[in-house]
């Protein structure tokens, strides 16, 4: 199934999708919505949870190093772990 | 065989709920190219009853690891060694720690935990020796 996406200063494109696609996207077309909308719309989404648990991890990355302690705690045990690969056999 | 790690519920519960140690674990662990198996069951498990941004932390750090990576129970081989585990086991056993196991058992990667208590029970009821290493206060 082929549709044309209307963006307003772009040049109309087309992309080609089962028709099962274009109706599954059909069904989540807001009144007044174009299928360029919705694609734009279900793209923003995606690139902000994306975003979003990409600075959760970030943030919580960040405070975590804060505590040295616990970085070397973390050190101690990684070593541990490595040590035990070893004996299995296996470079970690 | 190269060798990785299994995190269990307990370990990605303990991350959720803001562990320090468990998180930076997890950074030492990705530094050094150490890989990590997320077993989807454990995942699930670990993420019921979280809150939104407990739950964008630990989907986070499985998103933006490289080292880690989810075992998911999506193939008709997947279920099957889910199956056999828990068909092997003495005793009934939770699907999501059975998962854990059937991952475990099929890199032959130990699992990691942050709370070996909880498997102290479990780990009788299989006919084999599980490798299982904690993550605990006194390291």
């Amino acid at each position: 199934m082929n549709y044309d996406l209307h963006m307003s200063g772009d040049r109309k494109t087309t992309i080609a999708t089962k028709q099962s696609t274009r109706d599954e996207l059909q069904a989540l077309i807001r009144p007044g919505e174009t299928f360029d909308d919705l694609l734009r719309r279900l793209a923003d989404s995606y690139r902000s949870q994306i975003a979003r648990r990409r600075m959760a991890w970030e943030v919580r990355t960040a405070n975590d190093a804060k505590n040295a302690a616990a970085v070397a705690r973390a050190e101690r045990f990684a070593d541990r772990l490595a040590a035990l690969g070893d004996e299995r056999g296996g470079a970690p | 065989m190269s060798v990785g790690y299994v995190l269990d519920e307990h370990l990605l519960r303990a991350y959720a709920f803001g562990d320090v140690g468990v998180g930076n674990l997890l950074a030492v662990l990705t530094d050094r190219e150490i890989r990590l198996a997320v077993p989807a069951l454990a995942l699930s498990s670990a993420l019921v009853g979280l809150s939104d941004p407990q739950r964008d932390e630990l989907i986070g750090v499985i998103e933006n690891n490289t080292a880690l990576s989810i075992s998911q129970l999506a193939t008709v081989d997947e279920v099957m060694d889910l199956a056999d585990t828990r068909t092997v086991a003495d005793e009934p056993v939770d699907l999501t720690s059975a998962h854990t196991v059937a991952v475990a058992r099929h890199l032959d990667w130990p699992i990691v935990t942050t709370d070996r208590t909880r498997w102290a029970e479990l780990e009788r009821a299989w006919p084999f020796r599980l490798y299982i290493v904690e993550f605990a206060e006194g390291d």
